[in-house]
């Protein structure tokens, strides 16, 4: 009889402990329970969210912050960056898809990679997906249209450069008329620079800032491989310049037009799947 | 007899156990959220997520490393009275807490809380604000 009871007390104390842990594992997964209610409840957010934010960081890396806005006949682009740099952005920006693909995505639950080999191989490209492109590097900054023989139908520029060197020499560029008006504000040690001209982007116009017989900034409008109405500021051997510029540009076409970086994120989350682009300004 | 106090044992162990499990049942039912439960606390994060964007391309996120965390401040205090809110921010390189704010008169997290997380990086370190949220008791 002894042993029956004894039996009967290990099955109850056996029912006990096996009720108390299931409890607990219970409450434990409430905090996960509640994550996932979330992420589910907010699908398309948290996606737009996680792809904004990271690029929102690929801006402050590459400080090229694009911007893009619209009217009735034109797209109105601004961008810039620094070329020059005395660091290392292509490493920088191979860190950071280590830390999205790891750190941010373990913290944040989400299962994601990053594909940054075209922002790591020397030049950062973004691109609209009306074929026009700004492209990043640290011997120059150059906005263009991807297409052969193509036409940028810029008709404005605004042009901001900043250098911190003193200048020996300045070569302004030739007014000769033409379909793009370009406003330079230029600005280094020895004070700064603003000119207006109108320039044909078929030519070739160059304006050339010396800063030592090696050491210069070249700001070419103009005709560029072909192209037409191509921007360029190239640096050369040694000189640092923080560029920004404004870019107008014909566009009458009902289509929507999109910035992107060419970096590709496969995000999920919580069921919500997403492979893209890092986006930008869609007008 | 002996065959009665089994019987006796047995269901007293039965009961016992039952009565534990129902205790259990009707705690369980309220520590999980249901749907009802849920839904301002999606609210809640919701804000979070958009309040860590704003701060982030304002720069309050990056001013708030520099030692002035006011304007941080400023947008956690402007939240519902209800909610109470903690920020804090991790240096991705060192894994070290660079910044922890909470909202005034919130005291310590309690109860469900509720996260959300910005990446931003500032003088190319790369930090990760997160920030929880609770309502008051």
């Amino acid at each position: 009889m002894d042993s029956r009871k004894g039996f009967f007390v290990s099955i109850v104390t056996l029912a006990l402990a096996l009720s108390l842990v299931s409890f607990s594992m219970g409450v434990n997964s409430v905090q996960n329970s509640l994550d996932r209610q979330m992420v589910d409840g907010l699908p398309a957010e948290t996606a737009a969210y996680a792809f904004d934010d990271v690029g929102s960081d690929i801006d402050s890396f590459t400080g090229i912050n694009f911007g893009l806005a619209r009217n009735a006949s034109q797209i109105n682009a601004s961008f810039g960056g620094t070329i020059g740099m005395q660091r290392n952005m292509s490493q920088e920006i191979a860190v950071y898809g280590t830390y999205a693909a790891d750190y941010y995505a373990r913290w944040t639950g989400a299962n994601l990679s990053l594909d940054l080999s075209n922002l790591t191989d020397g030049a950062i490209e973004v691109s609209l997906s009306n074929g026009l492109q700004f492209v990043l590097s640290n011997q120059s900054a150059v906005f263009q249209t991807v297409a052969a023989n193509g036409a940028t139908n810029v008709t404005r520029y605004e042009i901001s450069v900043n250098v911190d060197r003193h200048r020996r020499l300045a070569t302004p560029w030739i007014p000769s008329g033409g379909d793009i008006q370009v406003v330079l504000r230029y600005s280094d040690r020895n004070g700064s620079i603003t000119d207006t001209v109108s320039l044909s982007s078929t030519g070739i116009n160059n304006y050339v800032i010396d800063y030592s017989p090696l050491d210069s900034i070249t700001i070419s409008v103009g005709q560029n491989g072909g192209r037409t109405g191509v921007l360029s500021i190239s640096q050369g051997v040694n000189v640092t310049a923080l560029v920004r510029v404004n870019a107008s540009i014909n566009y009458t076409n009902a289509d929507e037009v999109q910035s992107y970086y060419s970096a590709f994120m496969n995000y999920s989350q919580g069921g919500v799947e997403r492979r893209a682009f890092i986006e930008g300004d869609r007008v | 007899m002996k065959k009665m106090r089994g019987i006796a044992i047995s269901l007293d162990a039965v009961m016992a156990v039952t009565i534990l499990l129902v205790i259990m049942a009707v705690m369980s039912s309220f520590a999980r959220p249901n749907a009802n439960e849920a839904a301002p606390l999606m609210d809640m994060r919701h804000s979070e997520m958009s309040a860590l964007e704003a701060m982030e391309k304002t720069g309050r996120l990056a001013q708030a490393l520099t030692g002035n965390d006011t304007a941080v401040r400023e947008v956690l205090a402007a939240s519902e009275e209800s909610e109470c809110y903690t920020l804090t921010v991790v240096r991705y390189a060192t894994n070290a807490t660079a910044l922890t704010t909470v909202k005034p008169d919130c005291g310590i997290a309690s109860g469900q809380l509720v996260y959300a997380y910005r990446s931003f990086a500032v003088a190319n370190e790369t930090y990760l604000a997160r920030m929880a949220g609770w309502r008051k008791a």
